[in-house]
């Protein structure tokens, strides 16, 4: 397996303007999937999360150069991704001038949509449920339950208190197996 | 006695509602607490005596019954709960329902997208300038204005004629326009010779007119010469040939 570089010495490069753009391409390259998958779990289709994953690593590029490094490159991605889908299903909400309930139904809809969705299997049930929840409560259970993410590193990167959090995440795990149970 | 009694009469000066108040204990304590209370304090000085270092007085049997069967776990257990919990830790206690299907993927990626995606990114990271004419625009808009100006000098032009004081006599076909319903079947009748004949004798506005309908816009000063010499379009008029033009 390919060894990564270690982030600080991917900024050293950014910051050289003959390694810049070589160096952003492995930033890319090395946490392409995971925030990939988080914002897909967010917005759902395949091509609202690569027009977010790539608007987002635009900024990325426009904003790295003024990185601090007393936060984690890590944190400080998963932080603009966060924020670029909240956005996104802001604008969306503007944009078709419905509720947010709405857009979260929407979101349910495009699951079911899907070619291969199946809604005897518990692993479709459980996308449906976690499109019940409110928008950052599934922030918070996404980040939890996929990316495995202790409450401290997440606390950064939401700016809420851990208690908050693991609150938030008990809350979300009932409502999501009552869901699951009850449907 | 007497000093009990000086307080009973201080207080009465301060209070005589205190002082004429039953004493009565609110608080309570445990059955025989006070019978066993000297033997639990030596019981402690004991103790603490062995923690620092005098082992000489102690004994296996003070210590509590199955106190060592336990004292494994107890510690295990403070172990534990001082340990962050992990996320799949906390799932499985929440929810092992949840936990058992935590890697089920439904979701499909496009072949070969991640392998794809920086080239999509760094590509759209140096855009292609838009191309600028400046020129273009700038002779566009003057061009724009100057018919706009014939334009209105004609009207004018036409108006001063028909309603003037000292109104000269128009030519046959004007005259006939202004009877007529359907004028431009009447324009197309008349040719572009007498027009032009009508134009050039009558005075600027109908140069600018000509001019404006025969010049080349990419001949017109540019704006640096606009800005250079204030009188650039008058000069640029003067040397134009409407005869020229004309044709």
């Amino acid at each position: 397996m390919k060894e990564q570089i270690d982030d600080k010495e991917l900024l050293m490069q950014f910051r050289e303007p003959a390694t810049k753009e070589r160096s952003f391409t492995l930033i890319i390259k090395k946490y392409q999937e995971k925030l990939y998958w988080h914002i897909r779990r967010m917005v759902v289709s395949h091509e609202d999360a690569n027009d977010v994953l790539q608007n987002m690593f635009i900024k990325v590029w426009n904003a790295l150069g003024n990185f601090r490094e007393d936060s984690q490159l890590y944190t400080w991605l998963y932080r603009i991704a966060t924020n670029e889908c909240l956005s996104f299903l802001e604008q969306q909400k503007k944009r078709s001038s419905v509720s947010l309930s709405d857009v979260e139904n929407g979101l349910s809809n495009r699951l079911k949509a899907d070619k291969h969705f199946d809604a005897n299997k518990l692993e479709w049930k459980l996308q449906v449920a976690i499109q019940q929840l409110p928008e950052k409560q599934r922030v918070v259970f996404n980040l939890r339950y996929y990316d495995e993410m202790p409450y401290e590193k997440m606390s950064r990167i939401l700016e809420t208190s851990e208690g908050a959090l693991k609150a938030s995440y008990h809350h979300a795990v009932k409502k999501i197996e009552n869901f699951i149970l009850n449907s | 006695m007497k000093s009990t009694n000086d307080i009973l009469e201080e207080l009465r000066e301060l209070s005589p509602v205190l002082a004429g108040m039953e004493k009565r204990n609110v608080f309570t304590v445990p059955a025989g607490y006070f019978d066993l209370l000297s033997e639990d304090i030596l019981a402690g000085v004991r103790n603490e005596g062995n923690t620092d270092g005098d082992t000489g007085s102690g004994s296996i049997e003070e210590v509590p019954h199955g106190y060592f069967d336990s004292l494994a776990e107890t510690i295990m257990g403070k172990i534990k709960s001082t340990q962050v919990e992990t996320a799949s830790e906390e799932t499985r206690a929440l929810s092992p329902m949840l936990y058992s299907i935590r890697n089920e993927n439904v979701f499909e990626v496009p072949a070969g997208y991640f392998e794809e995606l920086s080239n999509a990114v760094v590509s759209r990271l140096t855009p292609q300038q838009a191309k600028i004419v400046v020129m273009k625009r700038r002779t566009t808009t003057f061009f724009k204005y100057a018919v706009a100006a014939a334009f209105t000098g004609v009207m004018a032009l036409g108006v001063f004629k028909l309603t003037g004081p000292s109104k000269t006599a128009l030519p046959d076909y004007v005259m006939a326009g202004l009877k007529i319903e359907n004028i431009d079947q009447e324009f197309s009748k008349i040719s572009d010779d007498e027009i032009v004949k009508y134009l050039e004798a009558e005075g600027s506005d109908v140069k600018a007119a000509i001019v404006a309908n025969s010049v080349d816009e990419n001949e017109l000063p540019s704006q640096e010469e606009y800005l250079m010499d204030e009188k650039a379009l008058d000069k640029y008029l003067n040397n134009i040939n409407l005869g020229d033009l004309k044709n």
